[in-house]
């Protein structure tokens, strides 16, 4: 089989668009259903090395089996408890301070003079 | 806890990406960083993805565009190395298919291999691969052709057992590797 033949062949694995009456004629050469079958067995070999992870590489410790730990959600929740407890206490806190502060606004004022009044025993008899 | 898209989409394709980069570069640094770079930008355009069902095409697409980058960056060319010190990291050649496959695909010509790794790694259609490598769809036609027979030759000594295989359900043939 001829160059032309084997590359229509090739083309026609790959999905590529032949000229049906040119893949006839490559098809019906010597050899051409050995080819397919070597070039397809190809394929699946190939495939299998390019999924085929090398080890010790910065790679392939990121794969999923070898996943950097993450923040677990165990430890969200714990954070995300302690968060609004900080909040809840700093709102009270806030609250206490307010308060403080309306008591003291609206105390009445200290008085300014006082005025002495003495009692005459028997003035009202 | 619930994933994010882009957290799955690094799972479901990082593996590849990678290889891709440490197969067009032979450094795995390089191609560790070139793979970070190609999701991050996977992060911040995964907005705008409509492709429904190719998300590894567009991927590799995104992948192929750092890679076009990072060579105009810095003039990026493969660090010639002999190929025992590549992709089987020193070790002695075993049986094993893939390791074999690995170090024929460093024998390809560069752009053979680029082309033959987008095709089958990340999907793209010759068109794609043009637009990524600057071939015109023809001659990514004859570069992927040339890559396959270039691999069929170099891997003849397993031709046979790798036909026979590939009837057998995918566990057979992983025991069998």
């Amino acid at each position: 089989m001829n160059q032309i033949f084997e590359e229509r062949l090739s083309a026609f694995v790959d999905g590529e668009p032949v000229d049906p009456a040119e893949l006839l004629e490559a098809l019906n050469q010597t050899g051409a259903r050995e080819l397919l079958l070597d070039f397809l067995a190809l394929r699946i070999e190939a495939r299998t090395v390019a999924e085929r992870a090398v080890p010790g590489t910065l790679v392939a410790r990121c794969s999923a089996g070898h996943r950097v730990p993450r923040f677990s959600r165990r430890w969200r929740t714990v954070a995300a408890a302690l968060l609004i407890g900080l909040a809840g206490l700093g709102g009270w806190q806030l609250h206490a301070w307010n308060s403080a502060a309306g008591r003291a606004e609206t105390s009445p004022p200290l008085p300014t003079g006082a005025r002495e009044i003495h009692f005459a025993p028997g003035a009202w008899k | 806890m619930e994933r994010t898209l882009s957290e799955e989409l690094w799972d479901r394709h990082h593996t590849p990406v990678f290889n891709y980069f440490r197969q067009i570069t032979f450094r795995e640094d390089l191609a560790e960083d070139l793979t970070q770079e190609t999701f991050l930008r996977v992060v911040r355009s995964v907005g705008d993805y409509c492709e429904q069902g190719r998300e590894r095409a567009w991927i590799f697409r995104i992948a192929a565009s750092v890679l076009g980058d990072s060579r105009r960056r810095a003039a990026v060319r493969p660090r010639l190395v002999p190929l025992e010190e590549t992709v089987s990291g020193g070790r002695a050649a075993t049986a094993s298919t893939r390791l074999l496959l690995e170090e024929a695909l460093v024998r390809l010509n560069p752009e053979e291999r680029e082309a033959f790794l987008l095709r089958e790694w990340g999907g793209l259609s010759y068109q794609e691969i043009s637009a990524a490598t600057g071939a015109t769809p023809d001659a990514v036609r004859s570069q992927i052709y040339r890559a396959r027979t270039t691999l069929r030759r170099l891997l003849e000594p397993l031709r046979k057992g790798l036909t026979a295989r590939w009837g057998d359900p995918p566990e057979a043939r992983e025991e069998s590797l």
